[in-house]
């Protein structure tokens, strides 16, 4: 597929889950799932040094912490990372990351002292792809 | 903070009753312990611990764990505080510890169903942005850090649930999996384990300790088929209880209880012995293993109830005993017994736990009995000196074969406890009838039986047969020694008794030949045992029967314990066949008598009337028994006839008219005790007092034995005697006299000959040759008994009768079988006399 044509679709998948986000209805976190993923698909066209690459990148990871995937963020922040990625746009990821698990302490605070929020993300993404106890394959 | 949650594959396995009772259990063991309810759908925990803290209605709250989780959802800057969404319970007197309760909320209040309608749409525990684990997390976290417990007890939700898996997958430390043995809860348990096995790993958290536990079972376990295998699967996955077998290690079993699971009776910490059953020896076995650092404590409350209900049960059970089937004193009823008692001192400074405190009617304690560790003795003694007026501590420790109990005793409050040799707690009757319950010798028992204590009576019968029976033990190992003296004290301590009632219970009791267990009575073993019943007659029986109150000796043959009782014979028997050399057996002798009778109703075919025969059977044994003696309070025919001579000498009246006008005349004689004493005196003078119609009498026509109390009564003190040995040796005189009259001698005659004096006349008098006879053996039969008192009675006596009772004196070395030959003579039976037999001709 080329640029354009993701451009395109990644343009009018953020409009979509933005307008979801407005209406606070749960569709809208797939819909940043989905912009992630498209996001993802242009990194891979675009390389890191390029500003569209670098955007991309960007994108990415916000869209998937937006769509609620941590763990999604993390190992996209870990691959553009050892991927080519300036010092400017680790740091750039990593402060995105951070944030997002600095929202969940402050939510949280009793928790984040017995456990790192990347912990608490992490487990909640496995229950849910693995459902209670774990017991789903 | 330990975080344990309990958790079920399916319901109604009294999971929550579980958790209910570790809290408890541990927050008596003086931790702190918070348990939080996490069944959301169906919370009860509420219930269980509001019963566990003697509170028979429900913790009043409106918080709880929905409602703190609706509240902080969202997550908030400044949270609910923790304390107005848990409940502090009050843990019964003795306990250490606290215990918190988070309730899931107020249910089963609407605003509770509302709140949790509100937690479902604001949070949900499997969202990916992890804020509805994080809430779960928090408030796990606030707990541990805010309320600092030792312990977290997680009621989880039954099945598979995002929250039950949260509380056993991110909370817990360690998770119990109760199931019941039915093949649906194990394989649903055991996939539930497995995925928490590995759970730890995909989670990077240490791994959770997971202890399955088969609950509600109703017997031993199956160890074949499917089901076992899967419970033998969950034990290798998890934790099993520690057993002899390391290689084939047990599940934790919690048995069926209906009395504890239909009242949802908590018993988690209770010290008291009514509380351990099976179900909560297993809680304690369990809870050893689940909570390490209360391991020890835990193995201490189990011994302490295993020691203290054990203790309890040999105090509510008549005991048995060797040679009976059961003790004669009662045992302790089980409302005299109170569990788990707080004494204060005086000053009210100390207190001091009673395991159980027996108390008598009044309330007053009795016994205490304390589980003690070691060295506490001496602590323990002062104490209980200090704070009860109790005369009895039992001690209970740990010994190395289980556990041992020391028996502390006193005779008032006043003094120290001693120990004391007794290897069985005295009972209730043991407190009244010894001044020192620790002292159960033969002399105290003994000196209560004098002071009126008949329940003693069967207790020295059986000491005396334990003394007695040590020879016939043999084989049976290390038995009683034999003690031949000490079974002679019993005796003479036996004979005593002055009070007629007991010493006919002691009479009753020695000829009960039932009363011994069969088993051990195998004193003459050559005959098939039994033997001891019958020593026990002739022996003990048989020299009370002459030597207790001759009220005691009648009465015994007059009253029936039921209808178709007979006496036991063993006294006349002593007499007749030991000492006369005749045979007396008037059982069988009223049985052929009735036969010849029944033969007298022979129809036409010569046929007989079984029903007759049998009615005459049984109305002579009913002479027999209520004919046989009696206490006579009628004037005797000396008495009367010396009155009737004293009528004006040229009198010439009706002698019936003068027979009643007499009668009534000589009674209020009787009745003044001076003239009577001085008419007594008179004879005593001159030697006159014959035993036949004055002291007593013997019927020949009926043959009974009277004996005429008030006369006997005001003779004892003239003759310097106590009236009882005086009775006695009446007794013994007329009843030689019976035998001699009714008894078989070698032919099987009755001594017809055997002459006795008539009331109906005052000339018609005994031989001189008889009387000295009969005093011979009644010198004989008293020589035999060896007791003094009776001896001295009998040569004071006869010292004052007319002088062929006096007569013996000179006889007394005539070996008795001279003098037996001489009595067959006298009886006058055909053979004696040379006359050919009845059936030759």
């Amino acid at each position: 597929m080329d640029v354009n044509t993701l451009n395109a679709l990644v343009s009018s998948a953020i409009w979509r889950a933005e307008q979801l986000e407005d209406l606070e209805l749960d569709a809208a976190s797939s819909a940043w799932l989905e912009v992630s993923k498209l996001e993802e698909e242009l990194t891979k066209i675009k390389p890191a040094e390029d500003a569209e690459g670098r955007i991309a990148r960007r994108g990415a990871v916000r869209a998937a912490l937006k769509a609620n995937d941590f763990t999604r963020a993390e190992d996209l922040a870990q691959r553009f990372a050892e991927n080519g990625a300036s010092r400017a746009l680790r740091k750039e990821l990593r402060d995105l990351l951070k944030v997002e698990a600095n929202g969940l302490s402050e939510r949280f605070p009793s928790a984040s002292r017995h456990h790192k929020p990347g912990e608490v993300l992490r487990l909640a993404k496995l229950l849910l792809e693995r459902g209670p106890f774990l017991l789903a394959a | 903070m330990q975080t344990i949650a309990f958790y079920s594959y399916k319901g109604g396995v009294g999971r929550s009753l579980l958790v209910a009772n570790a809290a408890r259990f541990l927050g008596m063991l003086g931790k702190r312990v918070v348990a939080l309810d996490l069944d959301v759908e169906a919370p009860g925990l509420h219930y269980k611990l509001g019963r566990a803290t003697d509170s028979d209605s429900k913790p009043a709250i409106a918080g709880g764990a929905v409602p703190y989780l609706v509240a902080t959802a969202k997550g908030a800057k400044n949270p609910p505080p923790l304390q107005e969404h848990v409940i502090k319970l009050a843990l019964p007197e003795g306990g250490d510890g606290w215990l918190q309760l988070m309730p899931a909320g107020p249910a089963p209040r609407r605003e509770y169903w509302t709140a949790l309608k509100q937690l479902r749409e604001r949070l949900r525990f499997d969202e990916p942005s992890g804020k509805g684990l994080a809430a779960l997390l928090d408030l796990h976290a606030r707990i541990e850090d805010e309320l600092k417990p030792d312990y977290l007890l997680i009621d989880s939700r039954t099945g598979v649930t995002e929250l039950g898996g949260l509380a056993t997958t991110a909370l817990a430390d360690c998770v119990v999996c109760l199931l019941v043995p039915n093949q649906e809860s194990v394989d649903g348990t055991l996939a539930i384990v497995e995925a928490l096995k590995t759970s730890s790993q995909q989670t990077r958290r240490d791994p959770i300790r997971i202890v399955p536990v088969v609950a509600r079972t109703t017997g031993d376990l199956a160890s074949e088929g499917r089901m076992s295998e899967g419970i033998k699967r969950l034990v290798e996955i998890g934790e099993g209880r520690t057993t002899d077998d390391k290689k084939n290690p047990k599940p934790f079993v919690l048995p069926h209880d209906s009395a504890l699971g239909a009242t949802d009776k908590i018993v988690g910490g209770d010290k008291k012995a009514s509380a351990f059953s099976p179900l909560h020896k297993a809680y304690l076995e369990l809870f050893q293993n689940l909570f390490p650092q209360a391991r020890k404590e835990a193995e201490e409350v189990l011994f302490r109830l295993t020691a203290v209900a054990q203790l309890r049960g040999e105090l509510t059970e008549r005991r048995r005993r060797r040679f009976r089937f059961r003790d004669a004193f009662d045992p302790w009823e089980d409302s005299a017994i109170e569990e788990g008692v707080v004494f204060k001192s005086d000053r009210g400074k100390t207190t001091r736990y009673a395991d159980l405190v027996c108390r008598d009617a009044k309330g007053d304690p009795l016994m205490i009995v304390e589980y003690i560790t070691e060295g506490e003795e001496s602590e323990a003694l002062k104490r209980w000196k200090e704070h009860g007026d109790a005369r009895c501590v039992i001690l209970l420790h740990k010994s190395k074969h289980g556990f041992g109990q020391e028996i502390y005793c006193r005779s008032d409050r006043w003094e120290k406890f001693l120990p004391t040799d007794r290897h069985e707690p005295p009972t209730p009757i043991e407190f009244q009838i010894f001044e020192n319950p620790g002292k159960r010798s033969v002399d105290g028992m003994l000196e209560a039986l004098h002071r009126g204590n008949a329940e003693l009576a069967p207790e020295l019968v059986a000491e005396w047969q334990e003394c007695m029976a040590a020879l016939g033990m043999h084989d049976r190992g290390p038995g009683p020694r034999w003690r031949p003296g000490e079974a002679r004290r019993i005796l003479d301590g036996l004979a005593a008794t002055e009070k007629v009632d007991v010493a006919v219970r002691v009479l009753r009791y020695a000829a009960r030949k039932a009363s011994l267990r069969p088993e051990y009575d195998d004193f003459d073993e050559r005959h098939g045992g039994g033997a001891l019943g019958a020593i026990t007659e002739e022996e003990l029986f048989a020299p009370l029967f002459w030597r207790l109150p001759a009220e005691a000796a009648i009465k015994y043959m007059s009253e029936p314990d039921h209808p178709f009782w007979t006496p036991c014979l063993a006294g006349q028997r002593l007499l007749s066949e030991e000492v006369m050399g005749l045979r007396y057996d008037p059982l069988r002798s009223a049985l052929k008598e009735s036969d010849s009778l029944a033969a007298q109703f022979l129809d036409e075919n010569g046929e007989g009337d079984h029903d007759e025969g049998r009615a005459l059977h049984v109305i002579h044994r009913r002479l027999f028994r209520e004919g046989r003696s009696r206490l006579c309070d009628d004037p005797p025919p000396v008495l009367l006839w010396d009155q009737k001579l004293r009528k004006d000498r040229y009198w010439s009246g009706d002698l019936d008219d003068l027979d009643g006008e007499t009668h009534e005349r000589t009674k209020k004689f009787m009745a003044e005790a001076t003239q009577l004493r001085t008419w007594l005196r008179g004879k005593i003078s001159r030697n006159a007092l014959v035993t036949g119609s004055l002291l007593g009498r013997y019927d020949s026509a009926s043959g009974r034995v009277e004996l005429y109390p008030a006369i006997l009564d005001a003779l004892g003190p003239l003759l310097g005697l106590q009236p009882r040995y005086l009775k006695n040796i009446v007794f013994i005189q007329l009843s030689v006299w019976a035998i001699a009259h009714q008894a078989h001698d070698c032919d099987g005659q009755p001594g017809f000959g055997f002459a006795v004096a008539s009331a109906a006349s005052p000339f018609q008098r005994e031989s001189p040759a008889h009387i000295a006879l009969s005093q011979y053996f009644v010198f004989r039969l008293i020589e035999r008994l060896g007791d003094i008192s009776l001896m001295e009675a009998f040569e004071k006596l006869s010292e004052k009768q007319p002088e062929p009772y006096r007569r013996w004196r000179s006889m007394r070395r005539v070996p008795v079988e001279r003098m037996r030959a001489a009595l067959l003579r006298a009886r006058l039976g055909e053979a004696a006399l040379g006359l050919p037999g009845a059936e030759s001709d």
